[in-house]
């Protein structure tokens, strides 16, 4: 329900980045494994807001960054699909996210 | 080959570097940069004031503003408090809480489903508040709430028994992110086929740290530990204030 806000924000930096001269073309994204967004939402309300706020359509790229996390009690390094998860090593929960929960813009293409 | 646009000529592939760096800007910015911007200076203006901020979250129906009615009738010759009311119509929870004789807004975000620093700071603004305790109650969301910081000092979780003793494996952002988790509505157990330690075992696993208390806000069972955990946050924070 929150990536029409998220929209919001993606176009609101877009704008702010390009010169007013600049047409966006593409959009690109880093969107972590765990980071509570529905890309599929996002892809829909996209180009609605970009259209009405920056008159234009550009693509939307998004890169999945997959969830990495560092246990607390062994150290050892697992890649994770969901929050409740335990280390293989030693079966802690108590972990560090290393990666996975980022919600990046990474670049803007313009023409 | 070119990893951009796969062509695999030199002239072309020079050509097309060219091209697209001139027409790449990287921007390498946080989607909620300027929500976390609003947060960090509403967590600044809270520590000026004196302001112990605390973030409510629960799915809704979870008792929130029983428990914080209850709460402030309890505390409020102590503490001082206000709050900030999140739902997305109608001003009845704020009405509920001015009852109490408090200073209370009420946010209404219509189209979203949470409450974010932006909204927080123009409430904090009408509000003046100072030296006392911030309650701010998020809309009834147990998704979307966890991905907007607000400045709050802790987040506090809800779960009433009445919910199901599995919702920290459905939600498990949330639960993840709890500074204290309060189970509420324990004098239902006897009804229910809620098991407690397997609720707190969920919480615990997904948040190793988290403080949890149980309590009936209906019949003030454990009311006294959670006024507690208040009391001991709210001195802690008049002290460092003093010593500041």
């Amino acid at each position: 329900m929150h990536e029409m806000t998220l929209c919001r924000q993606i176009v609101a930096t877009v704008s702010e980045t390009i010169d007013k001269h600049m047409t966006p073309t593409c959009v690109r994204l880093a969107i972590g494994k765990l980071a509570l967004v529905d890309t599929e939402s996002l892809r829909f309300w996209f180009p609605i807001i970009a259209k009405e706020q920056l008159g234009a359509s550009p693509q939307l790229t998004i890169d999945t960054v997959a969830a990495v996390a560092c246990c607390q009690d062994c150290q050892h390094e697992f890649t994770i699909e969901q929050r409740l998860s335990a280390c293989p090593n030693c079966h802690s929960y108590h972990y560090r996210l290393c990666s996975g929960d980022e919600l990046m813009i990474k670049t803007v293409e313009v023409e | 080959m070119c990893g951009i646009c796969g062509c695999s000529q030199h002239d072309e592939h020079s050509h097309h570097v060219h091209h697209h760096d001139e027409n790449i800007i990287k921007v390498e910015q946080n989607i909620l940069a300027t929500n976390q911007r609003y947060a960090e200076d509403n967590a600044a203006a809270f520590k000026r004031q004196g302001v112990l901020a605390l973030n409510l979250l629960s799915s809704p129906g979870s008792g929130k503003t029983s428990l914080l009615e209850k709460t402030i009738m309890a505390l409020k010759n102590d503490i001082p408090f206000a709050v900030i009311e999140g739902d997305q119509y109608s001003s009845r929870d704020a009405d509920r809480i001015r009852r109490c004789q408090v200073p209370t807004e009420q946010i209404n975000t219509g189209k979203t489903c949470h409450l974010d620093a932006h909204h927080i700071a123009h409430a904090a603004d009408h509000l003046q508040f100072s030296n006392g305790i911030l309650m701010i109650e998020n809309v009834g969301n147990l998704v979307c709430p966890a991905l907007f910081a607000l400045g709050e000092a802790f987040k506090i979780v809800i779960l009433s028994t009445t919910e199901g003793e599995d919702k920290p494996l459905k939600y498990q952002e949330m639960f993840a992110q709890a500074d204290l988790l309060l189970i509420n509505k324990i004098d239902l157990l006897p009804y229910l086929d809620f098991n407690v330690d397997n609720a707190i075992n969920y919480a615990r696993q997904l948040a190793p740290q988290v403080t949890i208390l149980q309590l009936s806000v209906k019949t003030g069972a454990g009311m006294t530990d959670w006024y507690h955990w208040l009391q001991q946050h709210w001195q802690q924070l008049a002290q460092t204030a003093q010593s500041a």
